[in-house]
């Protein structure tokens, strides 16, 4: 782009193309603004596949107290200082669950095998509280890995925690008598600061889930 | 007459050269019928196989029952928004030659009341009754598997 400008006998710069000028000032503040806005907003460099997983902004969770199947107390505590992939089931579903806890136990075993196993735990907390004692959840768990957690305790605990992640559960009873769960499906991802930080949804495989939780890490290591 | 000896003669004849089971009265054929391995203390396991019609009308499985299980019922899990639900269905439709897969996520036999622990390479009798009165009874065989089918699925 060519700068008209005509140099006078004084070697003062005059008669400047104000049109040019503004053009170059508000591409110098678009430049400036973008670049700034590039180093203050997250969603710039978040790859496509990662983006219907991960949450907005990371969201920090508040004081509960759930059980584990040994009958301790398990509560924010227990969610610090390592990676939770965290699943809500009940211990008589037939389908959904036990698959879901057989691809967990494929990515705790991929992740084993490249060291960051110890980085995190795999836990399950039951829906159905009121059915789901400690100890059964202990032996139904154990089935699938032995290191799995799986919490059980008050009935509103396990909804309010529920609630601070998004996962939605309903009983449905049937004429027989019979009742089932129907709930949310999604595998949560708590980090190392105890805050929401995604969730994997169906069609669960493990591949996809170690894939995009070594993503996740990489980035979640690299900021400040 | 003849023509129908030679039929039957020739699909015996293929059914047995290509190895899978006969189909029942139904014309249905249940093709590798197995029960997910589940925890000791599960109150219910899960029944898979992948029906085949091959009869020339459509067929409908519309119940199972089990000397081994309390109480047998078909479900059908359909996750939506995220949320996983099962759906009780009365009935499963065939449509002349259809197959259709039961398998972890979608249909499957919800088996209640197991009457006793089933460890994989136990096996369970489980009798399908069809639309048709008919009444087939087929050996699940348990296994520890995955997340999906321990063998490869037919397609």
């Amino acid at each position: 782009m060519q700068t008209s400008s005509v140099m006078s006998p004084t070697g003062i710069l005059c008669k400047p193309d104000r049109a040019i000028v503004i053009t170059l000032a508000v591409v110098a503040a678009v430049l400036i603004g973008g670049f700034w806005l590039t180093r203050h907003s997250d969603t710039s460099d978040v790859p496509p596949y990662l983006r219907g997983s991960l949450w907005p902004e990371p969201r920090s969770l508040v004081a509960f107290t759930l059980l584990d199947q040994h009958g301790r107390e398990f509560d924010l505590d227990r969610l610090q200082g390592r990676w939770t992939f965290m699943f809500f089931g009940y211990a008589s579903c037939p389908d959904v669950c036990p698959t879901t806890l057989a691809v967990l136990n494929q990515v705790a075993a991929q992740l084993g095998t490249d060291g960051a196993g110890d980085i995190a735990q795999f836990v399950f907390v039951s829906v159905d509280p009121e059915h789901d004692a400690p100890r059964q959840l202990g032996r139904y768990l154990g089935f699938f890995n032995r290191k799995f957690v799986g919490l059980t305790g008050q009935p509103d605990e396990v909804a309010g925690l529920a609630r601070q992640l998004n996962v939605m559960y309903q009983r449905v009873e049937r004429a027989s008598g019979q009742y089932f769960f129907t709930h949310t499906s999604s595998v949560m991802l708590i980090d190392p600061r105890a805050r929401l930080h995604a969730a994997f949804s169906e069609p669960l495989t493990a591949e996809t889930m170690v894939d995009k939780f070594r993503i996740i890490q990489r980035r979640y290591e690299e900021q400040p | 007459m003849t023509k129908v000896i030679l039929r039957l003669v020739l699909t015996l004849f293929v059914t047995l050269a290509a190895g899978t089971p006969a189909p029942g009265a139904s014309g249905v054929i249940v093709h590798e019928p197995w029960i997910r391995e589940a925890p000791p203390n599960a109150m219910a396991l899960a029944g898979y196989m992948v029906l085949e019609n091959r009869s020339e009308g459509i067929v409908a499985l519309v119940g199972a029952s089990s000397a081994a299980f309390g109480d047998i019922m078909i479900h059908r899990t359909q996750v939506t928004g995220g949320m996983a639900e099962m759906i009780h269905q009365d009935r499963i439709e065939l449509a002349p030659g259809a197959k259709l897969a039961f398998q972890p996520g979608g249909y499957h036999l919800m088996l209640m009341g197991p009457k006793q622990p089933l460890s994989a390479g136990d096996e369970a009798e489980i009798t399908l009754r069809f639309s048709d009165g008919a009444k087939q009874p087929i050996r699940f065989v348990v296994r520890k598997a995955g997340a999906g089918s321990p063998s490869p699925k037919p397609h």
